[in-house]
C-alpha cells in the first residue's frame, strides 16, 4: 500500500494569458511507513505536488493512485482526505472554532462519530503535538500563541487518523525551540504510531535528521530522488539549484576539497565529530593528512 | 469552484493602444457608453454599440473569448432578465403551457434587454481588462480632484478603492487556500441540504474575516511606518497625461454615443 503518482503534470491558470506549468512530468511513490524529505526552493512546485496527493488538484495528465485507487475515478474523495491528511503552510489561520476541541473535532465530528469518540480522537491528537487535553481543551483557539495555535491545526488533521501524513513547511516561523519541539513529535509521531510523514521544509539540517528518503524538485521536475547521503553528496548540483546543503554535509565537502580523505555520506553531526577526531590524531587516522 | 479563475474585473496586460490611453479618457468613454446604451431603444442602435466595443476589443488585443468569460458570473442574472421579459410582458402570444404565456413582445423585449445587459458588462469589463487597477484608481482620484473643495474626499475614495482591487485576489487565493485546508479535514462545501451547505461555510468564513482583519491590521502599520498621512501634498512617480490621442479618441466616441442615442 502507498501513494503512487505516475507522470504528473499540473498548469496554474490553463486558458488565461497566466498560465504556468506548475508540474512537469512528477513521478513517485510514497510508502508506508516511510519518512520523505521533499526540497526545492520556493516555487519548485512543492506545495502543488502535495495537494495532488489527497485529490485536492486534479492533474491534468497523469494519475494518483492511493492504497490502490485511482483517484480520478472515485467519485468521493472523502475516503483519501482521511487517509492522507494534509497540514497546509500556517495551517494555525485555519482555525475557526470557539473552543479547541471542537476544532479538533471538527474532521472527527464529519465521520459522523459520536460524541465520546471524538472527544477521544481530539484526546489523543492534542497530546500527539504535545498538548495537554485539560489545559487547552476548553479554551479559545485565538488566545493560544502562535506556536499552540499551530499544534492545534496540525492536531485537526491527526485527529482524522490519517495512515499517511503530508506537512508542508510545519516549522516555518516559528522560533528555534518550537522548531525543535515540532520535529520532536513529528518524529514521534512517525516512530510511535507508524505513520508515514511527506515532510516538505527548506531546512536541509531537518530533512538530513529525519527523513528515510529524500525528494528534490526543481522547477516543477523531480530532479533528484534517493537516500539522504546519496542526495546530499551531490554538493554541487544542489548549490547550483539554490539549495542548502546540510551543515555536515558543507564541512565533509570544504575538508574534502582541502585534501583530507573523506567518505562520503557522513551526516549525523556525532558521526562527524568522531571522523574530525580521527583525522585530526595523527598516526592513527594514517595516510596523508594534507597540510592543516 | 474555483476562486482563482473568475475574471470579473481582471487586468488583461497586453501592449495596445487602447491600454495606452490615459484612464480618464478611458473612464469618459466607458461612462459615455454606459449611459448611452441606456439612451438606445432600437436594436439598430444596440448594435452600432455592438460594434464599437468589438471594434475597441480587437484594438485593445483582448480575445474575444476572454471579454465574453467577464459575463459568467452574471450569467443567471441575464437568463433571468429573459425570462422575466419573455413571460410578462402582455401582447400576441405565441406560446402558452397552462397559466405561463410567452408572447411575442415579450421575446422581442426579453431579447433587447439581454443585449443591453452584456453590452452594459463588456463595455465596463473592457474598461477593467485594459486599465490596471492603479491606472483606474489614479484616474479617477484626477477626475474627482477638482470636487475636492465641495468636501468630496476624493484621495480617500481613490485609496479605499486601490486596497480593496489590491486585495481582492489576495482574499481570493486565500479563500481557496483556506477552502483546501477545511476540506483537507473533512470539510464537505458541495452536498446536503442548503441550509447544511450554507453552514458548512462557516469554517471559510471565519477564518477569512479573521485574516482580512489581520492584514487590513498590517497594512496600517506599514503604511503608517511609511509616513502616510492622507493625500495632502502628495506627488507621484507616474504622472498620467491627457495627450492629443486622449482627446481624439474620447471625442471619437462620445460622438459616436451621442450620434447613436439621438437617431436610434
Amino acid at each position: 500500500m502507498s501513494i503512487v503518482i505516475e507522470q504528473l503534470s499540473y498548469i496554474y491558470g490553463l486558458g488565461t494569458p497566466f498560465a504556468a506549468k506548475a508540474l512537469e512530468d512528477c513521478s513517485l511513490e510514497v510508502q508506508e511507513g516511510e519518512f520523505l524529505g521533499l526540497v526545492g526552493h520556493t516555487g519548485s512546485g512543492k506545495s502543488t505536488l502535495v495537494q495532488h496527493m489527497n485529490g485536492l488538484l486534479k492533474p491534468h495528465s497523469g494519475r494518483v493512485v492511493v492504497d490502490g485507487q485511482d483517484l480520478s475515478k472515485l467519485k468521493a474523495l472523502r475516503d483519501v482526505r482521511r487517509k492522507v491528511g494534509l497540514v497546509f503552510q500556517y495551517p494555525e489561520h485555519q482555525l475557526f472554532e470557539e473552543t479547541v476541541e471542537r476544532d479538533v473535532g471538527f474532521g472527527p465530528r464529519s465521520l459522523g462519530l459520536t460524541d465520546d469518540d471524538v472527544r477521544e480522537r481530539v484526546r489523543r491528537a492534542l497530546e500527539m503535538v504535545g498538548l495537554d487535553y485539560h489545559a487547552v481543551a476548553s479554551r479559545s483557539p485565538f488566545e493560544l500563541s502562535g506556536g499552540q495555535r499551530r499544534r492545534v491545526a496540525i492536531a485537526g488533521v491527526l485527529a482524522m487518523e490519517p495512515k499517511y501524513v503530508v506537512l508542508d513547511e510545519p516549522t516555518a516561523s516559528l522560533d528555534p525551540r518550537g522548531r525543535r519541539d515540532m520535529l520532536d513529535h513529528i518524529e514521534r509521531l512517525h516512530r510511535e504510531e507508524g505513520v508515514a510523514v511527506v515532510l516538505v521544509s527548506h531546512d536541509m539540517n531537518e530533512v538530513a535528521r529525519l527523513a528515510d528518503r529524500v525528494i528534490v524538485m526543481d522547477r516543477g521536475r523531480i530532479v533528484m530522488d534517493g537516500t539522504p547521503a546519496d542526495v546530499f553528496d551531490d554538493v554541487d548540483r544542489l548549490t547550483a539549484m539554490g539549495l542548502d546543503v546540510p551543515e555536515t554535509v558543507r564541512l565533509m565537502h570544504r575538508l574534502r576539497q582541502s585534501g583530507f580523505d573523506v567518505p562520503g555520506g557522513v551526516l549525523s553531526v556525532d558521526e562527524c565529530a568522531s571522523l574530525i577526531r580521527s583525522l585530526l590524531a595523527p598516526g592513527e587516522a594514517g595516510g596523508d593528512a594534507g597540510e592543516v | 469552484m474555483r476562486f482563482s479563475e473568475m475574471a470579473l474585473g481582471q487586468y488583461y496586460p497586453a501592449e495596445s493602444m487602447i491600454h495606452r490611453l490615459d484612464p480618464r479618457s478611458k473612464l469618459l468613454i466607458a461612462s459615455a457608453l454606459i449611459v448611452g446604451i441606456f439612451f438606445v431603444h432600437r436594436l439598430e442602435g444596440l448594435a452600432g454599440f455592438a460594434a464599437i466595443i468589438c471594434l475597441m476589443a480587437v484594438l485593445a488585443q483582448v480575445p474575444l473569448g476572454y471579454l465574453l468569460r467577464s459575463l459568467r458570473p452574471l450569467l443567471i442574472v441575464i437568463i433571468l432578465t429573459f425570462a422575466v421579459n419573455a413571460l410578462f410582458t402582455p401582447g400576441e402570444a405565441v406560446a402558452s403551457v397552462w397559466i405561463i404565456t410567452v408572447t411575442r413582445e415579450g421575446i422581442q423585449r426579453g431579447l433587447f434587454m439581454t443585449i443591453r445587459l452584456v453590452l452594459l458588462i463588456t463595455a465596463s469589463s473592457l474598461l477593467t481588462l485594459t486599465t490596471s487597477p492603479m491606472a483606474l484608481t489614479d484616474g479617477l482620484e484626477r477626475t474627482l480632484s477638482p470636487f475636492r473643495r465641495v468636501g468630496v474626499p476624493a484621495h480617500e475614495f481613490a485609496m479605499m478603492m486601490t486596497i480593496a482591487l489590491r486585495f481582492i485576489p489576495t482574499l481570493l487565493e486565500e479563500a481557496d487556500r483556506t477552502m483546501k485546508a477545511q476540506m483537507a479535514r473533512g470539510a464537505d462545501f458541495e452536498s446536503g441540504s442548503l441550509v447544511r451547505r450554507a453552514k458548512s461555510f462557516i469554517p471559510l468564513l471565519v477564518p477569512l474575516f479573521i485574516g482580512a482583519f489581520r492584514r487590513a491590521d498590517d497594512l496600517a502599520v506599514a503604511m503608517e511606518a511609511r509616513c502616510y498621512r492622507g493625500g495632502e501634498g502628495r506627488t507621484r512617480f507616474k504622472v498620467i497625461r491627457m495627450g492629443f490621442r486622449d482627446y481624439l479618441a474620447s471625442a471619437a466616441v462620445v460622438s459616436l454615443v451621442v450620434f447613436l442615442a439621438v437617431v436610434f
